[in-house]
C-alpha cells in the first residue's frame, strides 16, 4: 500500500540505514551495554503526618528505611511544624523522633527520601538441617511473643497437620509452611491487628495475620524467623504499610511474602523500613492524628551509580542537557510527545478516529503524565463538559468569538486552582498536580466541542470526546513507559525510526478501519447462493 | 453470510488525499476554490454562470451597508466567503421589517443579523481563524422539476471532476428535517445521477440505500435532471479555469436561468460513492 514515491522510499531507508548505523557504532565501537544506560527507577517517598496537640506536649516517632542490599536510601529531607527531630537506633531499626513543644491547633510533619530498590533473588541451598541450638542473636527469632504464638496448640496441631515433624529437610518445612500460609489462608483486608492464632482459626488473614502465621510456625519447627515492615512501592497515595517474613536460612535472613507469594525473594517494589513486630508509628495517645505515603516514579541516570566511564557519546540528550537543572523524568516525558503524535496519526490515519485537534491527544496525554491517567481523564472529562455548558448558556449573551473564549479561559482557570486547592486541602497530591495542566488545550478543546456541538449535534460532540479520550488513552500508555522515555533520552536516534514512520504513515493509502465499516455496502457482499455470479 | 468483494475500487480518504487532491491539485490553487468571493469573480469573468452576487464586504465597518443593500431584495443567501460545510450560510426567504424571515421560518432581529455577520467576518464558520468575508447572493429559485423532490431549501447537485472530465455524480435534497440544508449530515437525502443521462438512480438516505422519498411518496429513480448535458459541458471549461485536477462542483437548477454554480471544492467529500452504489478508486484511474 505504500505508494511508489521515490523521495519517501529513500528518506525512510536513510532513517532507518542511518539508525542502523549509529546503534552498531554505540554498540560495537562505543561499547555501549543499554543495561548500563537505561536508568534505575527510584521512587520518591513522602510520609505526611499531621496531628492536634490540644496544648500538650505532643511526639511522634516511625521507622527510618535503612540502606542495605537491595535498596539504597538517599536524599532524606524532614520538615515541619516540629521544635525538635532525632534520629536512633533501636536494635537493629532507625527510628525518627519529632517533638512538638504544647502545639496549639493542628501541627505537621513530613519526611521525604528517595529510595533506589532492587530485585533480590535468594539462593537457597538444596536442604538444610533444621538444628537444635541456633547462634545468640537468632536465639530472640525462635522465641513466642503475644501475637506470635508459636507454642499455641493451635499453631503445633497445625505444625503436624502439615507434616513438618516427619521433614528433615529445612527446606521442605518452609515450602510447606509458605504454601499453607499463601495459598491455604485466604487474603483478607482486615484492619487492625491479627494474630498468628487467629488467622490459623479464621483461615483468612491480611499481610500482618498471615506474616505472623507464617512466622510461628517457622518458630514452632525451630527455625529462626522474624516479620518485615515497609512499603509496596506502587501507585501515588497509600495508607497501608506491609508486612512480610525473613527467614534465617545458612547463615542469612532470606525473605518471603506469604500474601502476595514471593518466595525466596525480595521483589524490586518491596521496601523495607523496619524487622520485628511493631507498630510503624508511635505517638502520644490520645490525639487526633492523621498520616499518609505518597509516591513518585523518578529516573535515576546510572552515571551517578556506575563509577568510572562516563558515556560521553554526542548522541545522549541527557549528556547535553544534565547541567541544565532540568530532571530526567520530565526529560523523558517530553522527548517521549513525538512518539505519542505518532499513536494519533495510527488513531487518525489508520483507525479513522475523528479526535479533536491533530495532535491534541498526544499533548493531553503528557499532561496526564504528572496525574496519572484516571485522575487526568477525569478531571479532563470535566473540565470539557463544564466549560461546553458555559459556552452554551454565554452564547446566549451573543458575545464576539474572542471575549467568549476569554470567558471559557476564565472557566478553565478557575476549574485548575479548584482542582488544586482541593489537591491540597485533602492530601491528594494527584489531584493538585491537575494544577499544572496546559491551559490552552482545555480551552481549545471545549471551544471545538461546542462547535461540533452545534453544527453536529451534541451526540456528536461527545462521541468525538469519547473517541479522543480512547486516542489519549494510547497515547498515555506508551508515553508514560519509562523504558520507552529512557530510550528515546539516551538513543535518540530513535527519532530517525520516528520520522521514517510518520513518512511512510503520510504515504499510506489504504482504506482506514472506519472506512470499511462506512463503504461497507460497496465491499461487502452477501454470499452467493449457488449458481449465481456475482461481478 | 457476508464476504469480502473488492476493496480495491472504493476510495478512501487517504488514497484521495495522496494520489489526487495532493498530486493533481497544487497548493496555491486552493483558494480559488476555498474562497467564494474569489471563485465568484473567475466564473464573471469567463462567462460562467454563478448566483448573482448582490454584496460583500471584509470590515465590520461595512455591516450596516450590507444590511441596507439586502433590505433592497425580496429574499437573499448570506454566506461565509471561505465556509465549508454549509456552515455560516443563512438564507433569507423574506423580509419583515427589519426582520429577516429564514428557510426554516425562524425570524431574526437586526442584533441577530449583526451577530451572525460579525461572526462570520471573525472566521468562526472558516478554517481561517484570521478572519473571513461575508457576502450575499440572490436567492434562486428552484428549477420546478427539483422543487417536486424538495420545496423547502435548494437541492444542488455535484459532479466530480477528474482533470476536466465528469466522473461521478449526485443529487443532494434538503428535507423538513435537515431544516432546509442539502448536507446529508445534517438530515438531507442524496440521489445518484448516471453521468451519461442524467437520470436519478437509487437514494441514499441516513447511511442506507432508499428507493422512494423519505418525507413524500415518491420514487427517487427515473427523474430526469435539467439541463444535465449544460452541466456536463462546462466540466472541461471549469477545469481550464480552475486547474484542479480533482474537484467537486455544486450546481443549483435555477427556474429562469438555469443552471448555475453554487460553489466548487478542492476536497470533495466520498460519500458519492455509497450513493452511487459504487466506489470511483477504479472509474478515476482508468480516466
Amino acid at each position: 500500500m505504500l505508494k511508489k514515491c521515490d523521495w519517501s522510499k529513500i528518506t525512510i531507508y536513510t532513517c532507518i540505514g542511518l539508525f542502523l548505523i549509529i546503534i552498531s557504532i554505540k554498540l560495537v565501537v562505543l561499547k555501549y551495554r543499554p543495561s548500563q544506560v537505561i536508568p534505575l527507577e527510584g521512587w520518591i517517598v513522602e510520609i505526611s503526618m499531621a496531628g492536634t496537640g490540644n496544648g500538650r506536649d505532643l511526639s511522634i516517632t516511625h521507622f527510618l528505611p535503612p540502606t542495605e542490599p537491595g535498596q539504597r536510601i538517599e536524599h532524606e529531607k524532614y520538615t515541619g511544624d516540629f521544635d525538635t527531630y532525632s534520629t536512633d537506633f533501636t536494635h537493629t531499626n532507625r527510628i525518627v523522633n519529632y517533638t512538638f513543644d504544647q502545639p496549639v491547633g493542628q501541627v505537621s510533619a513530613s519526611y521525604s527520601f528517595m529510595v533506589v530498590p532492587q530485585k533480590i533473588v535468594f539462593d537457597l541451598p538444596d536442604s538444610f538441617s533444621v538444628s537444635s541450638t541456633v547462634a545468640s542473636q537468632q536465639e530472640q527469632y525462635l522465641q513466642a511473643d503475644t501475637l506470635i504464638q508459636k507454642d499455641a496448640p493451635e499453631i503445633s496441631e497445625k505444625a503436624e497437620q502439615l507434616g513438618i515433624a516427619a521433614m528433615s529437610n529445612g527446606i521442605d518445612i518452609i515450602r510447606a509452611i509458605f504454601d499453607y500460609c499463601h495459598s491455604t489462608i485466604q487474603n483478607a483486608n482486615f484492619s487492625g491487628e491479627t494474630d498468628a492464632v487467629l488467622a490459623c482459626r479464621l483461615g483468612e488473614a491480611s499481610c500482618n495475620g498471615k506474616s505472623r502465621l507464617f512466622v510461628a510456625l517457622c518458630r514452632n519447627a525451630g527455625i529462626p524467623a522474624r516479620l518485615v515492615g515497609g512499603l509496596i512501592l506502587q501507585g501515588k497515595e497509600k495508607r497501608t504499610t506491609h508486612q512480610w517474613v525473613e527467614v534465617f536460612i545458612h547463615s542469612k535472613w532470606v525473605s518471603f511474602c506469604p500474601l502476595n507469594g514471593h518466595f525466596a525473594q525480595k521483589p524490586e517494589n518491596y521496601m523495607v523500613f523496619y524487622r520485628g513486630d511493631h507498630n510503624f508509628f508511635r505517638r502520644t495517645k490520645n490525639i487526633k492524628f492523621d498520616y499518609s505515603f505518597s509516591l513518585s516514579n523518578v529516573l535515576i541516570p546510572r552515571e551517578d551509580h556506575v563509577s568510572g566511564r562516563k558515556f560521553l557519546d554526542f548522541t545522549s540528550v541527557w549528556h547535553l542537557l544534565e547541567d541544565s537543572g532540568i530532571s530526567l523524568s520530565v526529560l523523558g516525558a517530553i522527548l517521549v510527545i513525538p512518539i505519542g503524535a505518532l499513536v494519533t496519526i495510527i488513531f487518525r490515519n489508520i483507525i479513522g478516529i475523528q479526535t479533536f485537534g491533530t495532535f491534541l491527544p498526544a499533548l493531553i496525554a503528557y499532561a496526564f503524565l504528572g496525574t496519572g491517567l484516571f485522575w487526568g481523564a477525569l478531571i479532563f472529562f470535566t473540565i470539557i463538559a463544564g466549560g461546553a455548558a458555559l459556552d452554551y448558556l454565554v452564547s446566549k449573551l451573543k458575545l464576539l468569538h474572542t471575549p467568549r473564549l476569554t470567558i471559557l479561559m476564565l472557566f478553565v482557570v478557575g476549574c485548575l486552582l479548584a482542582f488544586g486547592v482541593w489537591g491540597i486541602t485533602y492530601g491528594n497530591d494527584t489531584i493538585t498536580r491537575a494544577f499544572f495542566f496546559p491551559l490552552a488545550i482545555h480551552t481549545i478543546t471545549i471551544e471545538r466541542f461546542f462547535i461540533i456541538s452545534q453544527e453536529r449535534g451534541i451526540g456528536k460532540s461527545f462521541s468525538v470526546l469519547g473517541w479522543s479520550m480512547l486516542a489519549v488513552a494510547f497515547c498515555y500508555m506508551v508515553m508514560s513507559s519509562l523504558t520507552l522515555q529512557m530510550i528515546v533520552v539516551f538513543f535518540p536516534e530513535t527519532y530517525l525510526l520516528v520520522l521514517a514512520g510518520a513518512i511512510y504513515l503520510g504515504r499510506w493509502t489504504g482504506l482506514r478501519v472506519s472506512e470499511m465499516y462506512r463503504f461497507r455496502s460497496l465491499i461487502f457482499a452477501n454470499e452467493p447462493d449457488e449458481g449465481t455470479h456475482v461481478n | 453470510m457476508k464476504v469480502l468483494m473488492s476493496i480495491d475500487t472504493v476510495l478512501g480518504i487517504n488514497r484521495r488525499n495522496i494520489e489526487f487532491v495532493m498530486s493533481l491539485n497544487r497548493r496555491e490553487h486552493f483558494v480559488l476554490v476555498d474562497n467564494k468571493i474569489v471563485t465568484k469573480s473567475i466564473l464573471e469573468k469567463n462567462g460562467i454562470p454563478g448566483a448573482k452576487m448582490l454584496g460583500s464586504i471584509d470590515s465590520f465597518f461595512g455591516i450596516d451597508g450590507l444590511l441596507q443593500t439586502l433590505s433592497e431584495h425580496p429574499g437573499f443567501v448570506l454566506k461565509p466567503a471561505c465556509g465549508s460545510g454549509g456552515n455560516g450560510i443563512v438564507v433569507v426567504k423574506k423580509h419583515h421589517g427589519e426582520f429577516w424571515q429564514l428557510a426554516n421560518d425562524e425570524k431574526w432581529d437586526k442584533a441577530k443579523q449583526v451577530e451572525h455577520i460579525q461572526n462570520i467576518l471573525y472566521g468562526t464558520f472558516s478554517s481561517d481563524t484570521t478572519g473571513d468575508c461575508a457576502f450575499a447572493e440572490e436567492l434562486i429559485q428552484t428549477h420546478p422539476e427539483l422543487l417536486k423532490l424538495s420545496s423547502i431549501g435548494l437541492p444542488d447537485i455535484r459532479i466530480i471532476i477528474h482533470k476536466g472530465t465528469p466522473v461521478i455524480s449526485m443529487i443532494r435534497v434538503p428535507t423538513r428535517m435537515s431544516q432546509g440544508k442539502a448536507n446529508l449530515h445534517a438530515g438531507g437525502f442524496a440521489i445518484a445521477i448516471d453521468i451519461a443521462t442524467g437520470i436519478t438512480g437509487q437514494g441514499w438516505f441516513r447511511g442506507k440505500a432508499i428507493e422512494k422519498h423519505p418525507e413524500k411518496d415518491i420514487p427517487l429513480a427515473g427523474i430526469k435532471i435539467p439541463f444535465w448535458k449544460d452541466m456536463i459541458d462546462l466540466c472541461p471549461l471549469l477545469y481550464t479555469c480552475f486547474p484542479l485536477g480533482y474537484m467537486g462542483v455544486d450546481f443549483a437548477v435555477d427556474s429562469s436561468h438555469g443552471p448555475l454554480i453554487l460553489e466548487l471544492n478542492a476536497r470533495p467529500g466520498l460519500e458519492i460513492q455509497n450513493v452511487s452504489g459504487t466506489g470511483i478508486r477504479t472509474i478515476l484511474e482508468r480516466s
